[in-house]
């Protein structure tokens, strides 16, 4: 019993000790930038992916890649040139994934392992806010997929696709009924099902004082909730929840655009 | 009609089968229900009227959160110590996290958890987090004590939760803290 104990321990801080470093990134890694990135409070975001020799990403399921055995990812973010903050992810031998986030020091030139309730302070997520978003898209590995490797979309759909659809999904929410993901199987079907579930719809979050709130209202982004709650800076009203703390200027800007024009032009043509 | 041996035997054990079925399923409920009643869950959830013997939680609304049609004023402003207000009926919260108004948990499909799913509850009680992925889920909910029942625990609760009968109420959204706005 003794040795099972010691052993139990050894392996626990070769663990933490592997995991005190930000695994190594071989020069080999791929860099990769998506079409429709997530909003980080405006830092720059570079990253790198990495399979095993002889692997490769099986593209069968075009909404849902399977990325092989020790497939690692990497992102980096930047604010002015200096290093703030590097997430890690990891496919582990049985199938599951790992998350790990790094803190850089003020000068961006040392990382440590963020603790596991994140440092909320500078923005840095717990592990629990990183599975909320990432195990709520049919893959964890985010940003890797065949939509965001699509020119067809709308900037706005792939927008909303790239900060909204890891939740706003059918299976994530079920019960919202708003789905504000792509899929590159039928890229038509799915934004009709956006259109659908967000034009002239109840919306389930009702601002103080609005008698009959809806997702958006074609023409009228001031009346649209969608844009209500990403505008907002109040953490119990803003969307996305979390991982974000200001305001995503350009994206209300392209959204607010998006429901004053197209979707009006559109409402005007239909027949 | 006769049945065959085969056929009897058959239809025996699938009887038997169903019926344990059924009976873990009512005893699910049975404990789900018996954790709902002694985990303080009406105590917040069902809004309180007054009796001749005082406060007591109104059963004809059981579970449907702070009641849409009762409008409040600004909550009271914190003094001294004194840094929590409750409603009468213990369904709106007053503190330093602003305003929280307690959910409506029965089974009405537009309103309460009619169209939640086990996993949504299970990743709201674990994350305390709105459906496991939204806004912060605010005191006096105690999150960081229930975020402990076990899986088992949970699947009970959740499968009672489905059985209580609809109530249409639409709760109001949280309030900010300093907010001087009066829910409605």
């Amino acid at each position: 019993m003794l040795v099972r104990i010691l052993v139990l321990a050894l392996a626990t801080c070769v663990v933490a000790a592997a995991d005190a470093e930000i695994p190594h990134r071989p020069g080999d890694a791929l860099e990769f930038t998506p079409r429709y990135p997530l909003w980080s409070d405006g830092m720059d975001k570079r990253r790198w992916l990495q399979l095993p020799a002889g692997t490769a990403i099986d593209k069968a399921d075009a909404d849902a890649w399977d990325f092989p055995r020790g497939a690692r990812a990497w992102k980096e973010f930047s604010r002015d040139g200096k290093r703030v903050e590097t997430r890690f992810i990891e496919r582990l031998a049985d199938g599951s994934w790992r998350y790990l986030t790094y803190a850089w020091n003020a000068s961006g030139t040392a990382a440590t392992l963020a603790p596991e309730e994140g440092i909320p302070e500078r923005g840095i997520p717990s592990r629990a806010d990183c599975l909320a978003c990432h195990e709520g898209a049919p893959v964890p590995i985010l940003g890797y997929s065949a939509v965001q490797l699509s020119t067809a979309l709308p900037p706005a759909l792939g927008y909303l696709h790239g900060n909204c659809g890891h939740c706003h999904n059918d299976a994530a929410l079920p019960a919202l009924e708003l789905s504000l993901a792509q899929q590159a199987s039928e890229l038509s079907a799915s934004a009709a099902r956006t259109y659908a579930t967000l034009i002239g719809r109840a919306s389930r979050f009702r601002p103080h004082g609005a008698a009959n709130p809806q997702r958006v209202v074609p023409g009228q982004p001031a009346q649209s909730v969608l844009v209500t709650r990403m505008k907002s800076n109040d953490p119990l009203t803003r969307m996305p929840p979390l991982g974000v703390s200001v305001v995503d200027a350009g994206g209300v800007a392209l959204i607010s655009r998006w429901i004053e024009q197209e979707l009006q032009q559109a409402q005007k043509e239909a027949p | 009609m006769t049945l065959s041996r085969r056929t009897t035997l058959f239809l025996i054990i699938t009887a038997a089968i169903l019926s344990s079925v059924l009976a873990h399923a009512e005893d699910k409920v049975a404990r789900g229900k018996y954790l709902v009643t002694t985990s303080g869950c009406h105590d917040c959830h069902t809004p309180w009227v007054m009796g001749p013997k005082g406060p007591h939680p109104d059963m004809t609304r059981a579970l449907s959160g702070h009641p849409a049609d009762f409008p409040l004023p600004p909550a009271p402003k914190p003094s001294g110590p004194w840094i929590v207000s409750a409603s009468a009926t213990n369904t709106a919260w007053s503190g330093p996290w602003g305003v929280s108004f307690t959910a409506n948990l029965t089974s009405d499909a537009e309103t309460g958890l009619g169209k939640w799913t086990l996993k949504n509850f299970k990743d709201t009680i674990r994350s305390g987090r709105h459906m496991g992925r939204g806004r912060e889920i605010l005191p006096p909910m105690p999150i960081p004590m229930y975020k402990n029942f076990s899986d088992a625990d949970l699947e009970a609760i959740f499968a009672y939760l489905r059985t209580v009968p609809p109530v249409k109420n639409r709760v109001p959204e949280p309030l900010p803290p300093s907010s001087s706005v009066a829910a409605n």
